[in-house]
């Protein structure tokens, strides 16, 4: 537990050096969400664009460990591999529970304070189930992919899949006609179950494979 | 105490380092019964590798200078000085002979020892 | 005394690049140098020895143990530092004690915090803004602050002045003051192992070539310069390698002094590490 606390803290502590950035996106972010609120119901986009940014600021450590080698020098403390990669799973997963915490509060008080819009709970609890589903699927695609080419090889690779399934799943969108989704209604209370079971599968199936990819590297 | 190494001698460093104990024994400014550093200490004021600092102190043991006393430390040995310095004049008296006989047998002369004597000891003390 | 580091039959095929059976053998309270040429295999036998890469064949035991069953015992007790490998340069000293503290369970603060104020680095400063002896000085400074038994350096004073280079040198005589200490260090320079190394290991092309305690190579090994007309006479077994030069032959020899009863040689010179290195590269038999 020690090992996960240490490396959990170097990955915080070089992301320090971030915080002007990162306190700077935020706040443009804010001002986004601000300008947008007047005219649509931020409540859904807002907490979202939150939990993004976190994610991508918690996925930038691998490029600071790549940049300083410091994943060679990492392996000669008193370490598992296992241990190195469910550190970073804490990191990423925590970067978006911590999003989406930020991103409830926004999302609630924002409306609040602009338009004087009480929140809706429902409405946002969804989406910050939606938005956990799909970093989840991103991040457990991106993590493994970054153990196997590395921060700055993957980097580009990772956009092209991600585009790829934004690409597909629109054209699925587009082409598939309306099908009528009602039925499903009955089921509805499921959801937020199902949604929670599938972010620990994608977790899971994920850092299986980080370590499979990560036992076999030779950094 | 004093240890001067000269890393352009030819000379191995164990033994400039052991002769120069050996002569501040032999001068009496290490007295019997005075503790010497210990090898690692030694070598690392001397910035010289533990082994050829222990190679030197293992030479001055077996020739008597030095006594260590296990977990204790290293003394100059409280064995006789002079009784050092006799056995050191009979090797030298039994070399002297050899090399007296040798000559005798080629036919050189006194002189001619003398004059390769005095080359030599000059050439040693550069 | 039992013995630190062992590696037996070590081998490791890269496409382009072969370890050879690589066998060591370190006690305790003692400096091995690990010299050869930058490629050698150097920085490949580290990574083995640390088990950071996957050997194909070998058998490695640290303090006795094996990496199957104790690699995290036998790390807590290893100080490494590699070569262009270390934390992320936004960090200062500072933040690496915090993160220290978690992952050595010896970690000890007041003598990190201690080496810091000797060798003057400061704690709050970050490691880019750090000149390279200064961050090398860093990183033997963590390397040492969980008291480890034996120091594995990969190549820690190239890029460095000469002040800098002997401060490092004075720290590997501190930390062998403990006789249950060792220290494995690689390098390309080898006069910075030619005073303090109790041991060398000469690694070439994958392959140990020759493993000596210093003093005897430095001490007997010597160095025959001669015409070819002298070369003739000299035979095969009196010497180990041979370089036929423009103006002359350079032959390696392992025992000086025997060499001058038997042949009447002109020159033969006491050998530095690099000499010994050259003629056994370079040289033929």
């Amino acid at each position: 537990m020690n090992s996960i606390k240490g490396l959990l803290i170097k990955d915080l502590l070089q992301l320090k050096s971030y915080k002007k950035n990162f306190i700077l996106s935020t706040l443009i972010y804010l001002v986004l969400i601000i300008l947008e609120s007047k005219n649509s119901n931020i409540g859904n986009t807002g907490p979202i664009m939150i939990m993004f940014l976190f994610s991508i600021y918690a996925m930038a450590t691998f490029n600071y460990d790549e940049k300083s080698k410091s994943d060679r020098y990492i392996l000669t403390l008193p370490l598992t591999r296992r241990e190195i990669i469910l550190s970073k799973y804490v990191f990423c997963i925590s970067s978006v529970l911590i999003g989406a915490f930020f991103g409830t509060i926004i999302g609630i008080l924002i409306p609040y304070l602009i338009n004087n819009i009480k929140p809706n709970f429902d409405s946002i609890s969804s989406t910050l189930l939606g938005g956990m589903v799909a970093l989840s699927f991103i991040q457990s695609i991106q993590i493994p992919y970054i153990y196997k080419y590395g921060a700055e090889k993957g980097r580009l690779q990772i956009y092209l899949v991600m585009m790829v399934i934004v690409i597909a799943l629109t054209l699925i969108y587009m082409l598939v006609p309306e099908i009528d989704l009602s039925f499903l209604d009955i089921y509805s209370h499921l959801i937020p179950i199902i949604g929670i079971i599938l972010i620990l599968l994608n977790y899971f199936v994920s850092f299986k494979i980080s370590c499979k990819i990560y036992n076999k590297k030779e950094v | 105490m004093n240890i001067i190494i000269s890393n352009s001698s030819d000379k191995p460093i164990y033994k400039q380092v052991k002769e120069q104990i050996k002569n501040e024994i032999i001068t009496n400014r290490l007295k019997p019964g005075d503790q010497l550093p210990s090898i690692r200490a030694l070598a690392k004021d001397l910035g010289i590798s533990v082994i050829t600092t222990k190679n030197a102190y293992i030479d001055l043991e077996r020739e008597g200078y030095i006594e260590t006393i296990p977990a204790k430390g290293t003394y100059v040995s409280n064995k006789n000085i002079e009784l050092i310095k006799e056995d050191q004049f009979k090797k030298i008296e039994r070399l002297i002979e050899t090399s007296i006989s040798i000559a005798k047998i080629c036919g050189i002369t006194k002189e001619d020892i003398n004059s390769i004597f005095n080359i030599l000891w000059e050439d040693n003390n550069e | 005394m039992s013995e630190i580091l062992s590696v037996k039959n070590l081998s490791k095929k890269y496409d382009l690049f072969e370890l050879k059976n690589i066998n060591l053998s370190i006690p305790r309270g003692v400096i091995v140098g690990f010299i050869g040429e930058n490629g050698a295999g150097k920085t490949t036998t580290i990574k083995s020895i640390l088990n950071m890469i996957n050997v194909d064949t070998g058998d490695i035991k640290v303090f006795g143990n094996d990496y199957k069953e104790k690699e995290k015992d036998i790390k807590e007790k290893i100080g490494v530092v590699l070569d262009n490998s270390f934390f992320s340069e936004q960090l200062t000293p500072s933040d690496i004690n915090k993160i220290m503290k978690f992952l050595y369970k010896e970690w000890d603060e007041k003598l990190f915090i201690q080496y810091l104020n000797d060798f003057k680095l400061p704690i709050e400063k970050m490691i880019k803004e750090y000149s390279s002896g200064m961050l090398m000085k860093l990183k033997i400074t963590v390397a040492l602050s969980h008291h480890p038994e034996l120091l594995i350096l990969d190549e820690p004073t190239s890029g460095l002045d000469p002040i800098a280079r002997s401060e490092i040198l004075d720290i590997f005589l501190d930390f062998i003051q403990n006789e249950n200490h060792s220290i494995f260090v690689s390098s390309h320079i080898t006069s910075d192992l030619e005073t303090v190394a109790d041991y060398i290991v000469f690694i070439n092309k994958g392959e140990i070539i020759l493993s000596e305690e210093k003093d005897k190579l430095l001490d007997d090994y010597g160095i025959v310069r001669c015409t070819e007309d002298e070369f003739i006479k000299i035979e095969k077994d009196d010497y180990i390698k041979y370089r036929k030069n423009k103006f002359d032959y350079e032959l390696l020899i392992a025992d000086r002094n025997n060499f001058k009863t038997k042949y009447d040689v002109k020159v033969i010179d006491k050998p530095t590490l690099d000499e010994i290195m050259l003629i056994y590269i370079k040289g033929v038999k």
